[in-house]
């Protein structure tokens, strides 16, 4: 069992499509339907992280809420604020240049 | 089937113990076990070759999980996909999550989750498929190029 902070971690107030509807908005990344949604953020014409929303989840679990964020590259506190609206795209990008991606 | 023994390599020693194995909630079978020195407490198993068709796994892959009582991680390899076979298989560790599972690729940013592992390691392998796929299209990545070492398709 892996043990995650008992933080802020938001998970519980959201659903999958929140998550989704939120990186489709603000990173403008296009979901394919498959047997999970999973589309790419694109930064300065390349792909630079893929993120991967199951269906039908509320709330996000919390190891899959993790996940997530590790797949956008940032922390689980970013997520957070990526979903609560304070973190925008300009601030996201500042925080992957800033991690060499 | 009758369960088999289980070999497990104790950490830093790489000393083969055996042991039997006992039934697990998702199947029996021979499994050898490899605890890796210097990782803590991880294991990783595979299912033994000798596993016949009539048993009802697959054989090679990671359909079967064995669940430890004793070590905080369950890891499967995964080597054979729905449409691919891994030339070197992908360590996932499968985990409860909130009422479902979740199973994580330890060397790629992947994951699937499910109602139960068997679930959640064969959405982890249609992710496993998609990134491939992704990845063969063109070279437009910033930073994924050692996954394609990875993956090869077989």
């Amino acid at each position: 069992m892996i043990i995650l902070p008992i933080s802020s971690m938001q998970n519980g107030k959201y659903h999958t499509l929140d998550v989704k509807k939120r990186c489709e908005d603000k990173l403008d990344i296009k979901f394919r339907s498959g047997s999970e949604f999973n589309g790419w953020f694109w930064l300065d014409g390349k792909r630079a992280a893929r993120v991967t929303v199951p269906k039908g989840r509320k709330p996000v679990p919390r190891g899959t809420y993790s996940s997530m964020a590790k797949q956008l590259k940032i922390s689980v506190h970013d997520f957070d604020e990526f979903m609560d609206c304070p973190l925008t795209l300009e601030k996201y990008i500042k925080i992957l240049k800033a991690k060499g991606i | 089937m009758t369960p088999g023994p289980a070999t497990l390599i104790g950490p830093h020693q790489r000393k083969r113990i055996t042991k039997p194995t006992s039934r697990s909630g998702y199947g029996t079978g021979r499994l050898v076990m490899h605890e890796e020195s210097g990782v803590g407490s991880s294991l990783k198993f595979s299912l033994h070759p000798s596993l016949g068709m009539g048993s009802g796994l697959r054989i090679g892959t990671a359909t079967i999980l064995r669940k430890q009582t004793n070590t905080t991680l369950n890891v499967v390899k995964i080597q054979i996909l729905n449409k691919y076979k891994l030339l070197k298989p992908l360590d996932a560790i499968v985990d409860p999550d909130d009422g479902g599972f979740i199973a994580r690729s330890i060397d790629l940013p992947l994951y699937g989750y499910g109602d139960d592992p068997t679930e959640a390691v064969q959405a982890l392998k249609n992710e496993i498929e998609s990134l491939y796929d992704d990845l063969m299209t063109d070279d437009n990545f910033t930073d994924i190029i050692h996954a394609k070492r990875e993956i090869s398709y077989a």
